[in-house]
């Protein structure tokens, strides 16, 4: 019976596989239902684990230990709700205000030292190799293509004009870079998908 | 005539009809999937040096966190990526392993499918390993584990009190544990941790993620706050080697390179009808 259920499920996925893969055709019917059937699959998923996380963690808190104090982020997620109505709108701001807050306040007491100052200290120390030397030179010159302070005349003369230049390419170096690892993974994820059609659905290997 | 019909060649070599590069794509990567070419996998020095890295902080008595931060469909790549370094830890004696996700809520899924592939060696779900599952509030909820474990930690994915999980025992705090393999896709993944785990804790960090995020991450690699970095299907494919078990990337691999192949022969092809093109037109294309 197992066995049946895994095969069904085979079938299935390499039916919505082939349904999304007639994109490439035209965008045809099947494409749309495939589509469609994933982004309510993706929503049902998301909604069956927040109300899990509702009822195990805050729910399951105040009926299994006495904790009341749970009673108030419930309120707070209801009060999210209250956007849909005019008269009680204005109540949806403050757990949002809260949510925006708490985020921040979060995020932000080490970002400055993770993404700032951690990659400036290891730009500016350690210089002991052409490829970090190599790449100190690369960053000045890309941040003088975003100075725009000093005039448009200022820019288009004398050492600005050249560096600045300069910094374009290696803009453009980084963006083919990150071009061909887009490509990459697309191939990577495709190569997946023909595995399991190949080997798992016509049971070719 | 003959002109014209030469002209009509170099407009075509621009115009190709996407079809058919689709149908050469998909025939390049049947092709060396049915039948392997077996091309030598070279082993890069990133993922050389992320292995080293995982051996090295991963010596008797560790604890290590693998944060499984990237959804199903990222699988052909991830996984392999998942399964090698997961894998290579379940090797390792007398290590602690804690699995879990902080981003992603389908993470202790897929961090229950990786454990299908790897071989445990002997290790005992509870004793020596454990899948904690899914904490809500992503940022919030990795700053609240790093600062305490058990104020957050109730139980595991199978919903067993934590008070009966031997391999949980001790651990209060960050602190606790010496080495975080995050494996992301994408947001909430590796820049949460780096903030919340990371900077403050100054935990070793070995990531492994998607092609597509690779040059994105490598700044954090030579900064030092990633120890080693593994990416996309070809880091996974590299990985598979050094720990000698070959799997689904290094059986993907081939496929990649006649792609690749195929891919460079059309820029080619597309640049040549360019600027043959435009030398005829005496440079307007």
């Amino acid at each position: 019976m197992a066995d049946i259920i895994v095969e069904i499920g085979i079938w299935v996925a390499a039916a919505y596989t082939l349904m999304i893969y007639s994109y490439p055709y035209k965008d045809t019917p099947l494409f749309k239902f495939a589509e469609h059937t994933m982004i309510g699959l993706g929503i049902a998923i998301t909604t069956i684990m927040g109300i899990r996380n509702i009822l195990d963690i805050a729910v399951g808190s105040i009926v299994n230990k006495g904790e009341f104090a749970w009673i108030i982020p419930i309120l707070l997620g209801l009060a999210l709700f209250t956007r849909y109505s005019r008269q009680y709108a204005w109540l949806s701001r403050w757990p949002l205000a809260l949510l925006v807050g708490v985020g921040i306040g979060v995020s932000m007491g080490s970002s400055v030292d993770a993404s700032f100052l951690a990659q400036i200290r290891s730009t500016v120390t350690g210089v002991n190799t052409l490829n970090k030397a190599l790449l100190g030179i690369m960053i000045i010159i890309t941040i003088t293509y975003f100075i725009f302070s000093i005039g448009k005349e200022q820019r288009e003369k004398g050492a600005f004009k050249y560096t600045s230049q300069l910094g374009r390419y290696v803009m453009m170096l980084c963006f083919g870079a990150l071009f061909g690892n887009t490509i990459m993974t697309r191939m990577a994820l495709f190569i997946g998908r023909m595995n399991f059609l190949l080997f798992e659905w016509l049971k070719l290997g | 005539m003959i002109a014209s019909a030469k002209e009509g060649f170099w407009n075509k070599l621009q115009a190709i009809d996407q079809r058919i590069l689709y149908v050469l794509i998909i025939v390049v990567v049947a092709l060396p999937l049915l039948r392997p070419l077996s091309l030598p996998i070279t082993v890069t020095s990133a993922t050389r040096t992320a292995y080293e890295k995982v051996d090295e902080y991963s010596g008797p008595g560790s604890v290590i966190v693998i944060a499984y931060e990237f959804i199903a469909g990222n699988w052909p790549e991830m996984g392999p990526i998942a399964v090698a370094m997961t894998q290579h830890l379940f090797r390792k004696p007398d290590i602690r392993i804690i699995l879990l996700a902080m981003g992603r809520d389908q993470g202790p899924i897929l961090a229950e499918n990786t454990l299908k592939y790897i071989d445990e060696m002997g290790k005992e779900y509870g004793e020596d390993y454990v899948n904690l599952g899914f904490f809500a509030g992503a940022e919030a909820a990795m700053a609240s584990f790093a600062s305490d474990i058990p104020g957050l930690v109730k139980k595991d994915y199978y919903g067993t009190p934590i008070e009966q999980l031997p391999v949980m025992s001790g651990l209060n705090d960050l602190n606790d544990i010496d080495m975080f393999l995050c494996l992301w896709s994408g947001t909430p993944g590796w820049g949460e941790y780096l903030r919340q785990w990371q900077t403050p804790y100054g935990i070793t960090v070995i990531g492994g993620t998607l092609g597509i995020n690779g040059p994105g991450a490598q700044p954090y690699v030579s900064s030092g706050q990633l120890k080693g970095l593994v990416v996309g299907l070809r880091g996974g494919g590299e990985y598979e080697k050094l720990i000698g078990k070959p799997g689904e990337a290094t059986s993907g691999l081939d496929a990649v390179s006649t792609t690749h192949l195929l891919i460079i022969a059309f820029i080619i092809l597309g640049n040549v009808g360019y600027f043959a093109g435009r030398k005829r037109t005496g440079g307007e294309v």
